[in-house]
């Protein structure tokens, strides 16, 4: 079952900028996290993403997910274009999970539909144990 | 310019702002109101709106221009199983843009990529100056 770090709640189209640095503006995706009868599904929305620039990497039980936009809002304005409304802009989308030993991580997938990334955290096989709650 | 579902689809800027001035810490509710989120920008030649539809197939956008309303519509479904969290919106969805100039409607463009609906509206071509002659009497 996975859990997440940052505080919840964050909305992505509010975005954080960071105006002591010129990184990529930080976008923390919509996320959806279910359990399926094969295992639990992350999913995150991150549109306009370059699915070169996706990473998703393990370390210890931190899951992380990081792409960058292609869709960036200067290159709607460039050209002499005048940007009339605005509602959402480029950046760099971050989210990272807690896995916990449910999870059979050499089988861990991930697929990208329609800006969509789908993270497929198997349940592993091992045996678990079930702690009786006693009626007090 | 933009015109929304319904009053509580849609989310009221001001009360939200209002919500955010007297209780700054009280911002922890679903925050996600308005789906899909739009960004429109113009030139000479056309009118370019951008929408993020992440998740939604082609089949499943309508895309309406009628007079000068332009109605983004469709309906995102759930996937099955236990929700654990659910930030993303679902169920169904529109959007109407009002577009203050004529189109050329023959030549409109929409294309659908990584969860972006790109909508090209070329502005038809303005009228020819016509002289009207004063006649004399």
């Amino acid at each position: 079952m996975a859990v997440n770090t940052p505080p919840s709640g964050m909305p992505t189209h509010r975005l954080h900028h960071d105006a002591s640095s010129r990184e990529l503006r930080s976008l923390v995706p919509e996320t959806d996290i279910i359990e399926q009868a094969d295992g639990f599904h992350l999913f995150l929305d991150m549109p306009g993403m370059d699915k070169h620039s996706l990473r998703i990497a393990l370390d210890g039980n931190e899951l992380t997910i990081v792409a960058h936009t292609r869709f960036d809002l200067d290159k709607a304005m460039r050209g002499g274009k005048t940007l009339a409304h605005m509602e959402f802009g480029g950046g760099e989308y971050r989210a990272s999970f807690t896995i916990s030993d449910d999870v059979d991580r050499e089988r861990i997938k991930a697929t990208v539909f329609n800006g969509v990334v789908d993270v497929y955290l198997p349940r592993s096989q091992r045996a678990t144990t079930r702690i009786e709650i006693l009626r007090g | 310019m933009v015109i929304d579902f319904s009053p509580f689809f849609a989310g009221h800027p001001r009360l939200e702002g209002l919500f955010d001035r007297r209780w700054p810490m009280a911002g922890n509710w679903p925050a996600q109101p308005v789906f899909p989120l739009l960004n429109i920008s113009h030139d000479e030649a056309a009118i370019y709106v951008h929408c993020r539809l992440p998740g939604v197939a082609l089949e499943e956008v309508e895309l309406i221009l009628a007079g000068d309303t332009l109605t983004i519509r469709g309906e995102r479904k759930p996937v099955q199983g236990r929700y654990y969290r659910q930030e993303r919106p679902c169920g169904p969805f529109q959007r109407v843009a009002t577009i203050h100039a004529p189109i050329d409607q023959d030549n409109i463009k929409a294309t659908l990529k990584d969860g972006i609906l790109a909508i090209v509206l070329p502005k038809a071509a303005p009228a020819a100056p016509r002289t009207i002659t004063i006649a004399t009497p």
